[in-house]
């Protein structure tokens, strides 16, 4: 375990990945940290600094430079930005005028942080140096990798912490990040182990979600050696859900410790949001623009599988935008440049989910009735970046293709999970029992339909209807809304929840649908409010929770997109 | 079992054992179990003997016939006495009504076999070595008798040989009889009453039998007519008058089974002699035969096999056109089976034209036959010349054309390719071209980045006054493949271990059941014995030969495979694939 840490340690980069963990291990280690890595340069060489009980016994103030890997001859005193200026920017500036006053009497320790090992040709450099700058009150320490390692092992995912089990879990889910299926399901497994040995404390709380924290990132750093992130991508969705789920009730408040789960939470929230973000510029968006390049990628000769795959990539495209524009939406007193450039990234994520759509033809035909999520990720994306015009088009055309797929028997959408009964589907068209119960309901085609509504007030469904109510009279056709008892499940989803909105007619025009949606976003707007993730104004968490676990979107988040508002005001 | 010995028949003891056995009852059965039949070295000296001790009324030869001896004999033990009979009848001094009775007989044991009716031939020949009997029954039939005279068609073609004035004159007569078989009997005996050189007899003759078609108002008549007038009037064509052509187009309005097996019969016999309005009315009327008789479609499709021209194809592709669209019965081109082998193995030019007729004036049915046809013609690996000039086509309908090919032949992208391409050459505009060179690369050659790159490559290279589209579609494919390759790979998208094995094992099942079925199908696996081999590449096995001695056999194993290529669609987008062909196939020309 050890290894595995110390290895994932030195693969880190020095900003955003190193500076990133370093303040839950020093929390996890009892120190307080009063200053934290900001975006850009350096404060006066300190990257980090905290204060806290050192290893003997005394209270410190520690003052962090953080380096990535291993430590140099270049990266000691190779530059502007190497260690050595920057120890000596720490003792000359920070030391003296930095450090807050009510730590200004505690001795300092300067702690050099790397990531790997300090080499053997700058060990020498470096002791003379700590040896000819140790004083009084101040004190050099050296926090290499195997140190970080030891601190992690004992403070965070120490045999105190976690049960032998849940660490042989962890462990072979490392092991196992080539078979993202397993890596997943023993990253799972670690999650209930661990769930029964979560404290009723919130300090037990944090640590879990720091914990949680730690293992996607070793997963992720460990996934990005071997170009496969495919694992870390769906244990970080996972974890994040999970950490909401068992500090959502204390977030909202106040205090120290409620601004630390904050912290935490965010820190677990980032970095599935880097992890999602990694994925899809580096692997999806390079290829949007390729004809059936993505599809071709899937490396497989079976259309279900291109199908399942370019659908998985779809709601994972569109909510991770959602994300970032929710980001950007949120975020205050950014520059000009920040906000041109995450207008920028917004704008490459809208231009390369059109692409996508345009160039692989055969998300025009879902297979899965539950492929309907992920055309709602893709309208509220496409909405909040106000495309109707793709989202009328491409609906229209998801509708299309999925009536002519029912009238041929062709692969049309069902509601079969099982990878093996979906590889059999569809079987003859006289078999009517089979037919009948893979179509048994749907929340498909009154998506399609609604989100078709809302792009264009005037669309009019006479066909579609037609062909609808002739081949699936039988269908439930119906949406889904939380309830009293979609708090405590809809993160963990370990229990049936919410209610099924049913009786929605189908009719040529559209309206009847459309008005039965808004009235019950009017009669259900208190329990959907009373969520978590909504009063807590982190909504996007409850389309990862149901992206995740399969569940419809809660047509809620219709609400503010009505093409009757004007009317029912 | 008799031995054959290379002595000659001692005629005496031969004699005796024949009366005693005769007397004794079972003649018939001995003459087999001695081997007294054809294969018998002495078998003329046998006959000779039978014969004189029938005609010295020591015995009655029939007399076996009628004491019901034939039931014993079956299948070939029966043909082998059959024959002995075929050969004594002619030189038998016989009364005519019994011998009659004896023929029949022996034709009716015979079945359905082939051979069932050479005792008639026998009869007739009979029949001409003794003339005042035959006149005698002659006289009989004209004058007018109540009994049965099954078989006076040959009294009649007999008599003719000896007596022709009279013989032919009273067949005519007879066409007039009150009495059907007798009419019948006239009708098929003038067809097989010589009359050439005679030509007034012929014209005669060809009159009086298409006036009984027209006359005749029962049906099996009036086909036997059409079919003795068809085989007459072959024998000289030259002069072919209206009521021919007349009396042919009555019998095609009243059209029965029987009525189409002879016109196919008979087209497949005489199309070489006869005229082309006579072939387009009998090819004609064959589009309306019922498939369901399948005599008649093998009849069919033997004579459009042999009588395929330039000049009647069009009736031809209508005529099957029209089969392939019946609306109870319709046939599939599969049964057409020589007509099929001719037009691809010996008339690739008909083929050519027959698939540009379809793709542009056919239908579904018709199209859908189309593959078939050239699934044959790729096995002599030639290429077809699309004879488009001679269908003059429009820009738009070049087009709708390409199209066709593609919906109806995307399997077989390579013979899409060809026709796509011979019809870029024959647009009159560039933007025609471009329309068609288009569809080279969408969908052709991206479904297909084998078999129709292999085709398109080459003749893209080839000097001619629209090359510069097809080297567009080819590089159109050139990017799109480089586009593709680029992508490298992204391991997040790739199924996992457990989603392959479930599609491997499918995979595995289907197949195997294909194999299986297929095996249950194969006469020749069916018929062969199977050995399993669990170890080595051949096997080594022993036989004996009739000396008793071994002999030792070995036999290397080899590999037998094939191979198929997939279109992409199938993968990236297997309903818009399905869509297109809907599309392809279903779309209309605005005429």
């Amino acid at each position: 375990m050890k290894l595995l840490i110390k290895e994932y340690l030195s693969s880190l980069k020095e900003r955003g990945e190193l500076d990133a963990i370093l303040p839950d291990l020093l929390s996890e280690m009892g120190l307080h940290v009063f200053s934290r890595p900001a975006v850009g340069v350096r404060q006066h060489g300190v990257d980090l600094a905290a204060v806290g009980v050192d290893g003997d016994g005394q209270r410190k103030v520690f003052l962090f430079t953080v380096k990535a890997g291993n430590l140099t001859r270049q990266d000691w005193n190779g530059t502007t930005q190497a260690v050595r200026p920057s120890l000596d920017e720490i003792q000359d500036s920070y030391v003296r005028q930095r450090i807050p006053k009510q730590y200004a009497e505690l001795p300092v320790a300067i702690c050099i942080c790397v990531g790997g090992d300090v080499d053997q040709n700058v060990d020498g450099d470096l002791s003379a140096y700590e040896d000819r700058y140790t004083k009084d009150g101040v004190e050099f320490q050296r926090w290499d990798g195997d140190r970080l390692a030891n601190f992690m092992l004992t403070a965070v995912l120490g045999e105190n912490v976690v049960s032998g089990e849940a660490r042989s879990y962890f462990r072979k889910s490392v092991a196992m990040l080539d078979e993202p299926g397993a890596s997943y399901g023993y990253f799972a497994e670690m999650l209930q182990k661990m769930r029964g040995e979560i404290g009723k404390r919130q300090k037990d709380k944090i640590r879990f979600v720091r914990q949680l924290n730690l293992c996607c990132w070793v997963l992720f750093v460990w996934a990005r050696e071997a170009d496969n992130i495919e694992a870390p991508y769906r244990c970080s969705e996972l974890a994040l859900l999970w950490g909401w789920h068992f500090t959502a009730e204390h977030l909202g408040k106040s205090s120290r410790q409620a601004k630390e789960m904050q912290n935490a939470m965010t820190s677990l929230i980032e970095l599935h949001i880097n992890i999602a973000n990694a994925f899809i510029t580096e692997k999806v968006l390079p290829h949007a623009d390729k004809r059936d390049g993505l599809a071709t990628a899937v490396n497989s000769s079976f259309a279900l599988d291109v199908n399942l795959r370019l659908y998985e990539i779809l709601g994972r495209l569109a909510l991770t935008g959602i994300w970032l524009q929710f980001v950007k939406n949120r975020a205050s007193g950014l520059t000009e440049e920040i906000e041109a450039r995450a207008e920028a990234e917004l704008v490459s994520y809208t231009d390369g989910l059109v692409q996508i759509l345009n160039q692989n033809g055969i998300l025009r035909s879902p297979r899965l009735d539950s492929h309907a999520i992920e055309l709602s990720l893709v309208g509220m994306f496409l909405a909040m970046r106000s495309r109707y015009d793709v989202i009328s088009d491409w609906m229209g055309q998801v509708l299309a293709a999925s009536l002519f797929a029912l009238q041929f028997n062709d692969a049309y959408p069902c509601i079969l999970t099982e990878y093996g009964e979906l590889a059999a589907h569809p079987k003859a068209r006289s078999d009517k029992k089979y037919f009948e119960n893979v179509t048994a309901g749907s929340t498909l085609y009154p998506t399609l339909m609604i989100w078709q509504k809302i792009a264009n007030k005037s669309a009019e469904f006479t066909d579609a209807s037609a062909a609808i109510n002739e081949i699936l009279p039988h269908c439930t056709m119906q949406l889904w809304v939380p309830n009293e008892s979609s708090e405590a499940h809809l993160y963990l989803h370990d229990a049936t929840h919410g209610l099924a909105v049913v009786g929605l007619e189908i009719t040529p025009s559209g309206d009847d649908i459309l008005q039965i949606v808004f009235e019950e976003c009017r009669h259900n707007e208190t329990r959907f409010n009373s969520l978590s993730a909504v009063k807590l104004s982190f909504w996007p968490i409850i389309l990862v929770a149901c992206r995740h676990h399969r569940i419809s979107v809660p047509l809620n988040f219709w609400r503010d997109l009505s093409p009757l508002n004007d009317a029912s005001a | 079992m008799a031995t054959e010995s290379d002595s000659s028949l001692d005629t005496e003891e031969f004699r005796t054992a024949v009366l005693d056995v005769y007397n004794a009852g079972g003649l018939l059965a001995w003459l087999r179990d001695q081997g007294y039949t054809r294969a018998n070295k002495q078998f003329d000296q046998l006959l000779q003997t039978l014969a004189d001790l029938h005609n010295s009324q020591a015995l009655n030869i029939l007399q076996p016939i009628f004491a019901g001896e034939l039931e014993c004999l079956t299948g070939r033990d029966f043909f082998l006495i059959q024959d002995v009979y075929c050969h004594l009848i002619p030189n038998l001094k016989a009364d005519a009504d019994e011998l009659m009775d004896a023929v029949q007989k022996l034709v009716y044991a015979g079945g359905q076999d082939l051979a069932a009716n050479d005792p008639n031939s026998a009869f007739r020949d009979w029949l001409g070595n003794h003339p005042d009997q035959t006149n005698q029954l002659l006289e009989r039939a004209e004058a007018g008798t109540n009994s049965d005279f099954p078989l006076l068609t040959f009294v009649l073609e007999a008599g003719a040989r000896f007596s022709f004035e009279r013989y032919h004159s009273a067949a005519l007569r007879l066409l007039s009889s009150t009495r059907l078989e007798f009419r019948l009997a006239a009708v098929i005996a003038l067809s097989r009453i010589p009359t050439l050189p005679d030509m007034s007899k012929h014209q005669e003759t060809v009159g009086a039998l298409a006036k009984q078609v027209l006359a005749t108002e029962d049906n099996n008549e009036r086909t036997s007519s059409v079919a003795s007038l068809l085989h007459v009037h072959a024998q000289d064509v030259a002069n072919e008058t209206e009521l021919v052509i007349e009396a042919i187009k009555f019998a095609i309005s009243q059209p029965t089974d029987g009525l189409h097996f002879i016109l196919a019969q008979r087209l497949a016999q005489h199309y070489k002699v006869l005229s082309l309005e006579v072939q387009q009315l009998i090819i004609d009327a064959l589009g309306h035969s019922n498939p369901a008789m399948k005599g008649v479609v093998d009849q069919l499709d033997f004579a459009f096999s042999q009588c395929i021209t330039d000049d009647n194809r069009q009736n031809i592709a209508d005529c099957v056109r029209q089969l392939l669209n019946h609306p109870e019965h319709a046939v599939d081109i599969g049964e057409l089976e020589s007509f099929c082998h001719r037009l691809s193995a010996e008339k690739p030019q008909l083929l050519a034209w027959l698939v540009i007729c379809w793709l542009r004036f056919g239908d579904h049915r018709s199209r859908e036959a189309l593959p078939v046809l050239f699934r044959r013609y790729h096995e002599t690996g030639l290429t077809l010349d699309w004879p488009l000039r001679e269908f003059a086509l429009s820009d738009e309908e070049l087009v709708f054309v390409c199209k066709k090919a593609i919906g109806y032949f995307l399997i077989d992208a390579r013979s899409a390719a060809s026709v796509l391409i011979a019809c870029i050459d024959a647009a009159q505009t560039d933007e025609t071209a471009q329309s068609i060179a288009s569809l080279l690369f969408d969908p052709l050659m991206l479904n297909y980045s084998g078999q129709a790159r292999e085709y398109i490559e080459p003749e893209s290279k080839k000097k001619r006054p629209r090359q510069k589209f097809l080297k567009s579609a080819v590089k159109q494919h050139d990017d799109y493949l480089a586009d593709l390759r680029s992508v490298g790979k992204i391991p997040e998208l790739w199924p996992s271990a457990a989603e392959r094995q479930i599609q491997g094992e499918r995979q595995r099942a289907l197949f195997s059941q294909s194999f299986a079925e297929a095996h249950s199908e194969s006469s020749l696996l069916n018929f062969v014995s199977r050995q399993t081999l669990l170890n080595g590449e051949g096997s080594v096995s022993y036989y004996r030969d009739y000396g008793g001695n071994h002999h030792r056999s070995e036999t290397m194993l080899s590999s037998h495979g094939t191979s198929m290529e997939v279109p992409r669609y199938e993968a990236v987008d297997p309903l818009y694939f399905q869509y297109l062909i809907f599309l392809l196939r279903n779309e209309t020309f605005p005429e």
